[in-house]
């Protein structure tokens, strides 16, 4: 139960910050991908 | 030991008249001095755009950037791009280092000397008050900016003149189409003109290159038959003859196929020197492209495939250093954007812009000419250093500047 909580509290964790770390990696990266004209 | 070609003595022997060496004889070029404004450009062609680095790098933090030799700071402000010459004229501090105190306006970490982003003057000096009598009466350089391809743009001036639309120069295609651009920025070592030449450079892809993993899927011939056509502000590369192996008289038999890559194509198609596709990207289609390797100024490379187009911008930061800006393009929409994605940051990021163009970089940095000696397929070198040459004449004659 415990382990299960802590797996669904980490899991939420790292969803959450999912898209602040893809933006953090784009922002850093010399490497990136863009949609151009659409 | 004789020498096969030296005079004959005075004191004695038949005399023989000197000859001209043979071509293949003569030392090779000594110098540029045949394109002069090319020889020049060390530091790189004034009047153009260039891209300095991703949109997202630049935000209220400044950045600093070098562009042909001009050292530029540039700071992102209501969400407008703004370039500086990056150099407090108080003491020769980067204002790079510096930080916004007031909206719109960049402060010198020293003394507090405030610029207007706009116009660079002098519009506050923190440490002599409200009343300095300094404010107002000087300023820094500006430089104009745009934001196209995710990248910021810096326009470095001939003269005074205003910049022309950076759509102007653009390559065509990229300017109205949809389409999805992975690309990689990148400072590299070795002046920018011989990243430029060997971009666009006929002979060396097929050896240099030969070892790369991209080559798994990219047969490549031993040698071509190349003439060099101009259309509009473009110069391309067009196959006459394709050879993928070849007898060298004494030495023996040369090819890059192997059992383990891409096999080479019964007949060879113009876009990508590959074989034949199925379907051809209408847009790149459309563009109806004589060559599939295509260069303008100012050092703008394209290569054409059936279904993408790489591009390669060679920025020049200094006569010693340049900027690699490599972008794939492929004109996709909807759904199928998510496939590039996953090609581009999956492969072609590692493989390409990575790899492959790691052994460009390579020799780029280590390429020492003049003096040089160019051979055949070198015509695609100096069509590029003649074109220079006329859009250079033709750009100071627009611009009434000398």
């Amino acid at each position: 139960m415990r382990r299960t909580l802590l797996t669904l509290i980490i899991g939420a964790g790292l969803a959450a910050a999912a898209p602040a770390l893809w933006r953090w990696i784009a922002r850093t990266s010399n490497t990136q991908v863009h949609r151009i004209n659409q | 030991m004789t020498e096969p070609d030296a005079p004959a003595r005075e004191d004695g022997g038949a005399r023989r008249p000197e000859r001209r060496p043979r071509r293949s004889d003569r030392p090779g070029r000594q110098d540029w001095s045949s394109w002069p404004e090319y020889d020049a450009a060390a530091a790189g062609f004034r009047g153009y755009w260039y891209p300095v680095t991703w949109s997202s790098h630049v935000t209220g933090k400044p950045t600093a950037v070098t562009l042909c030799g001009e050292k530029i700071a540039l700071v992102r402000d209501s969400g407008q791009v703004y370039a500086l010459h990056d150099r407090c004229p108080h003491r020769g501090v980067p204002l790079s280092l510096g930080d916004q105190q007031f909206p719109g306006t960049l402060s010198c970490p020293y003394h507090g000397w405030t610029f207007r982003l706009g116009d660079g003057q002098l519009c506050a000096v923190i440490t002599d008050g409200p009343d300095s009598r300094i404010r107002g009466k000087l300023g820094v350089r500006t430089y104009p900016t745009a934001e196209r391809l995710g990248m910021v743009w810096v326009y470095v001036p001939l003269g005074d003149e205003e910049p022309h639309p950076i759509d102007s120069q653009l390559p065509e295609e990229l300017v109205e189409n949809a389409f999805m651009m992975g690309g990689r920025i990148e400072p590299r070592a070795g002046n920018w003109r011989f990243a430029c030449e060997n971009g666009f450079d006929e002979g060396h892809a097929k050896y240099l290159h030969r070892t790369s993993l991209w080559r798994l899927f990219k047969a490549m011939p031993t040698w071509n038959i190349t003439r060099i056509v101009p259309e509009g502000r473009w110069i391309f590369r067009v196959q006459d003859e394709v050879h993928w192996e070849a007898d060298f008289p004494g030495v023996g038999r040369w090819t890059s196929k192997r059992w383990w890559k891409i096999q080479p194509p019964k007949e060879t198609f113009n876009l990508g020197n590959t074989g034949k596709p199925k379907k051809v990207d209408p847009v790149i289609e459309s563009r109806g492209f004589p060559g599939f390797a295509s260069l303008s100024m100012p050092g703008v490379l394209r290569i054409a495939y059936p279904n993408f187009i790489h591009y390669e911008f060679y920025v020049p930061v200094d006569a010693d250093n340049h900027q690699y800006v490599g972008v794939m393009v492929n004109f996709t929409e909807g759904w199928k954007t998510l496939g590039f994605y996953a090609k581009y940051l999956g492969a072609i990021r590692w493989l390409f812009h990575g790899q492959f163009s790691g052994q460009d970089a390579w020799m780029v940095d280590v390429t020492d000419a003049p003096p040089e000696k160019l051979y055949r397929p070198d015509v695609s070198l100096t069509a590029w250093r003649t074109l220079a040459e006329e859009e250079t004449a033709k750009k100071r004659a627009e611009l009434g500047a000398k």
